[in-house]
């Protein structure tokens, strides 16, 4: 299988039939090969994240079709989606969302309790992961313990965490000092680079857009360019 | 095999320990609630072990008759009596051995200048040594027993000897029952119950002039020949007055039977206290859900983070579940605590001045129970709240601020 994501004929739209009705996404066409490092560009409100939420099965289309790895995902149960969230996607947020309670090495190891792994298995897994982005001496700090930059590095060996071939990232630089942004983009492409992962990553931000090899624009629920 | 559900518990254990006031004030609710339940179904439950206890020293072999129906009041205790035509009637009954009749009176007692008002058992004297003699744990302290023609003698229980009056009865002395003068002749040790080591047994006669009854007897006291066949000759005895009789108007019941009423009595009492108990349980249940639920919504975007990281709705469910059932189950490990100490504060305690004492104890299986019901509470009231937090749509949870 050649592709990891294809959208065909995406639509969501929010409250249908209503005054408040919002067509967030119309009709998105999409492919994303394995082992791209691609970003969604578009101004706030084009429907980035909607798209990337429906991608990374956190929501349903309204109408249309999504394959992840062949699969199509638009015809999965909620406990289907799970799963598929569990193995093949690691999210990145822009609001880094670790469990405040949990340390950092814990929250790395947070999907493979749910994966079911042993204790040692997972505790080994998590501190190389911790390693990898640079955090092998912060693993038993708290998120409030953390600074933005460290935070989201964290967060991405989260989503490293059941070894998924997608990394999906909703403006992870957006609440970041600019070099702490770099720092976390240089992570993608080390990730993109040395482990092959697939790595889509949505911004409003020029500059973050320019770091990666492909650039998708979005407009209005609508691609203008680069698919 | 359960890697998830441990680690969930430590998850939970975290979250629990961090909301310290919430989570103590529910887990008092639970306490109390469990506490209450082992104290007061082991209080009855001791109480109705010694009431058969004291059942059985009584003798296998015994049938009381009493001259009001079994339900009535005690009102007609007081209106309806048997007469000696009554005592020879069941005196004739195949089967019976001895019947000792009774007259039941409260008179006044004077020892020493000091009066009191004593209930007084007029007993034929020549039976006294036969009936006291047959029943367990009815012996004499000091002294003897009544004999034929005896007009002149009584017989102190042991709290009328020794409590009664501020100064000591001994064999021997004179006491003055009504307008008549005694002497004591024997002394029972103490029996601990408080009717019998409370009273004064008096020859029948006597009595009869003190009191001016001529015919009453109180009750019966049945002997039967053999003990396996003392429901036969409870059943024949019941037959025979029934000629004379109304059904219903009297009362014939032996050991067992009693022992069974009682049962009977003291068992929709257990059950009675529990239930209340039990409702206390349904109020800190509600606690329990209102935690839940306020647990569930501070950690809304929690949910939806674990939702993105591939929980799904069963995990999350559990998650919440464990959590109110670690609540309930530490409120019900403190409420068994607390109700164990309960339980033995009022071991050995008597329920009336001088009455038999209480033996409580906790059985094992009243804990196991407690611990149960504790858990089921924790699933039935965490049951809602857990819900809720597992079928969260994830992208409105990671919204939530
Ligand atoms: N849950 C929702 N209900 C209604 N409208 C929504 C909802 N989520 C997003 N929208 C709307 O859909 C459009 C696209 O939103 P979004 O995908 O968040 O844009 P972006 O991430 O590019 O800023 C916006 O107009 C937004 O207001
Ligand atoms: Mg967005």
């Amino acid at each position: 299988m050649k592709y990891i994501v294809e959208c065909k004929n995406v639509w969501k739209v929010y409250n249908p039939e209503s005054s408040a009705e919002v067509k967030a996404l119309r009709g998105i066409n999409m492919k994303i090969k394995k082992g791209e490092f691609i970003s969604i560009m578009g101004s706030s409100g084009s429907g980035k994240s909607t798209l990337l939420h429906c991608i990374g099965c956190l929501d349903t289309p309204t109408k249309g079709k999504i394959y992840i790895d062949g699969v199509d995902v638009s015809k999965l149960n909620d406990d289907e989606l799970a799963l598929v969230r569990r193995y093949k996607i690691g999210f990145v947020f822009q609001f880094f969302n670790l469990v405040p309670s949990l340390t950092a090495l814990e929250n790395v190891e947070l999907p493979m309790v749910f994966a079911g792994i042993p204790k040692n298995e997972r505790r080994k897994r998590a501190i190389q992961l911790l390693e990898i982005v640079g955090l092998g001496k912060r693993l038993y700090h708290h998120p409030n313990q953390l600074s933005g930059g460290e935070q989201q590095r964290v967060a991405i060996a989260r989503a490293l965490a059941n070894d998924p071939e997608l990394i999906l990232a909703d403006e992870p630089t957006g609440n970041l000092d600019s070099k702490s942004g770099a720092e976390v983009m240089k992570v993608f492409k080390t990730l993109n680079k040395k482990f092959g992962k697939t790595i889509v990553i949505v911004t409003h931000d020029p500059l973050v857009a320019k770091t990666t090899k492909r650039i998708v624009k979005i407009k209005d629920g609508k691609i203008i360019g680069g698919e | 095999m359960f890697e998830f559900e441990l680690e969930a518990l430590k998850i939970t254990w975290n979250s629990i320990s961090q909301r310290k006031l919430r989570s103590t004030l529910t887990v008092i609710g639970i306490a109390i609630g469990i506490a209450a339940i082992i104290s007061l179904v082991s209080i009855s439950e001791g109480l109705k072990q010694t009431i058969t206890k004291q059942l059985q020293q009584f003798g296998a072999n015994k049938i009381v008759v009493m001259p009001f129906a079994s339900t009535s009041t005690t009102s007609s205790f007081a209106s309806s009596y048997f007469t000696e035509d009554d005592v020879k009637k069941v005196e004739k009954v195949s089967g019976v051995e001895l019947v000792v009749p009774f007259l039941l009176k409260t008179v006044s007692v004077e020892y020493k200048g000091e009066k009191e008002l004593i209930m007084v058992a007029g007993i034929e004297p020549e039976k006294t040594k036969n009936l006291f003699e047959n029943i367990q744990g009815y012996e004499l302290e000091s002294g003897s027993f009544l004999r034929k023609n005896d007009k002149t003698s009584v017989i102190l229980g042991n709290a009328v000897a020794h409590d009664m009056f501020s100064e000591e009865v001994e064999v021997g002395d004179k006491i003055k029952i009504g307008d008549k003068t005694f002497r004591v002749k024997g002394i029972l040790k103490r029996v601990g119950n408080r009717l019998d080591d409370n009273t004064i047994v008096v020859p029948m006669n006597p009595l009869r002039e003190i009191t001016g009854e001529q015919k009453e007897i109180t009750m019966m006291m049945v002997e039967a020949k053999n003990a396996e066949e003392v429901e036969k000759v409870a059943e024949r005895i019941r037959k025979k007055l029934e000629d004379y009789w109304k059904k219903g108007t009297f009362t014939v019941l032996t050991t067992r039977q009693l022992a069974e009423r009682i049962k009977i009595i003291t068992s929709a009492m257990t059950i009675f206290l529990g239930g209340i108990a039990a409702i206390s349980l349904i109020v800190a249940g509600i606690g329990i859900a209102n935690t839940m639920l306020m647990s569930v919504m501070e950690k809304t975007r929690e949910i939806g983070i674990m939702k993105a990281i591939g929980a799904t709705n069963k995990d999350v469910l559990k998650i919440f579940l464990i959590e109110s059932i670690l609540l309930s189950i530490i409120g019900g490990i403190v409420g068994c605590g607390i109700g164990i100490l309960g339980s033995k504060s009022l071991n050995g305690v008597s329920m009336v001045q001088g009455g038999v004492p209480l033996r409580t104890s906790v059985p094992p299986s009243l804990i196991a129970f407690g611990l149960g019901f504790s858990a089921i509470v924790g699933i039935i009231f965490g049951l809602w709240p857990a819900y809720k937090a597992a079928t969260l749509n994830p992208v409105e949870a990671l919204r939530y601020e």
